[in-house]
């Protein structure tokens, strides 16, 4: 967050010391590539910043049919709507690899199944979000507020049934 | 099997075991609290069937049954929100369904209507337009051209039109593209679309809710 650091240090009376995330050694990303549901995998991505031990007895991969991308939802109510079969992408991945800077690994998505490209309203993943969806070629994507709205909740359902997607 | 299309303003109900059956409507406010259909969508439908296919996939549905083409974009332009669809390659490509920022532009524009005593039909396609993002919060701009003197037809077409670009930009600038919904019934807002368009009518979830009726396997939503 360097644009951050710039703008406080310059509004603030006090020295900013702009640090950087050097967390490089990839844990390995086995939950978002599981089958599993996705709400408990999220769940338990966002629970493991808590822990710096090697993941034990990871789920075995299994194949995708569709992929979330973006950051941990506000509401998780949204990974309702998709199947187990689903893989996770972006900053989600990042978490659970424990390499929150890494860019590459952010930037990931696998073109051959229908992805959801997810951002929330003011989070600054939304233009990469964007930039993304317009290069993946079967994409949505979707920018909620706070809540998921009903909006919101239909294009999802709509985007995966339209595309093909079993739940 | 009786489909129901519970929008805002309109409901619009098909029996599909009646011969020859054509559409209803009926306005929402006068629709029987005990009413139950067989299948429903839109907004309201949730509360008066036990299978629900929500509006996008209805939307969806009926296009793919009155389209015969591989690449299109169709678009719903309703009382409370504005929706499209868009296929290639006889696949979905694209999608978006806009109830907050859009919200109520067709509701808004039958209230002036009756408000300012208007005619739709014998109106003008005006050449100046105001940007409308939001039918309420749009009706500033008509207030205010009508205080410098424009005739308030002339405000209310301009009004029209501009939610009739911004539905048109909602749905990324098409060449082309087919229209449905309660506002195809309106010649001044298709007129002010800057393409072609071909008008489906008001019955496309219908006929949407008619394929999933009839696909073997229900998709209950």
């Amino acid at each position: 967050m360097l644009h951050t650091a710039t703008i406080l240090a310059e509004a603030l009376p006090i020295p900013v010391i702009c640090t950087k995330n050097t967390d490089s050694a990839p844990f390995g990303t086995p939950l978002c590539r599981a089958r599993l549901p996705l709400l408990e995998r999220m769940l338990a991505i966002t629970a493991g910043v808590k822990s710096a031990a090697p993941y034990q007895n990871p789920p075995v991969p299994g194949e995708p049919t569709a992929g979330f991308w973006g950051v941990p939802p506000r509401d998780f109510s949204i990974l309702g709507l998709f199947p187990e079969t689903t893989h996770i992408y972006g900053w989600a991945r990042c978490m659970e690899n424990k390499t929150p800077a890494d860019h590459d690994l952010e930037a990931q998505f696998n073109p051959e199944v229908p992805t959801v490209f997810f951002a929330q309203s003011f989070c600054a993943k939304t233009a990469l979000a964007r930039y993304l969806a317009k290069k993946h070629p079967h994409a949505l994507y979707l920018d909620v507020d706070v809540h998921t709205t009903g909006s919101a909740r239909a294009k999802v359902q709509a985007f995966l049934e339209l595309s093909g997607v079993r739940p | 099997m009786i489909l129901g299309d519970f929008g805002t303003s309109y409901c619009k109900f098909l029996d599909l075991d009646a011969p020859g059956g054509e559409p209803t409507i009926i306005a929402t406010k006068e629709l029987p609290r005990e009413i139950r259909v067989d299948l429903a969508t839109g907004h309201n439908g949730k509360r008066f069937a036990a299978r629900y296919v929500n509006e996008l996939i209805a939307l969806a549905r009926g296009g793919e049954a009155l389209i015969r083409e591989e690449e299109y974009v169709l678009l719903d332009c309703g009382s409370r929100d504005i929706k499209f669809i868009k296929y290639q390659n006889g696949k979905l490509a694209d999608m978006g369904w806009n109830a907050e920022c859009g919200a109520s532009m067709g509701f808004t524009i039958e209230l002036l209507e009756r408000y300012y005593e208007l005619d739709y039909t014998h109106l003008r396609v005006p050449e100046q337009t105001f940007s409308v993002t939001c039918g309420v919060l749009g009706m500033s701009d008509i207030f205010d051209a009508v205080i410098s003197g424009v005739e308030v037809a002339e405000a209310v077409a301009r009004f029209v039109k501009g939610i009739a670009l911004n539905a048109y930009r909602f749905a990324g600038s098409p060449a082309r593209l087919y229209l449905s919904g309660g506002l195809c019934d309106n010649p001044l807002f298709v007129g002010s679309f800057p393409c072609q368009v071909t008008v489906l009518g008001r019955f496309v979830l219908l006929r949407g809710l008619e394929s999933e009726a009839r696909q073997p396997t229900p998709s209950s939503r």
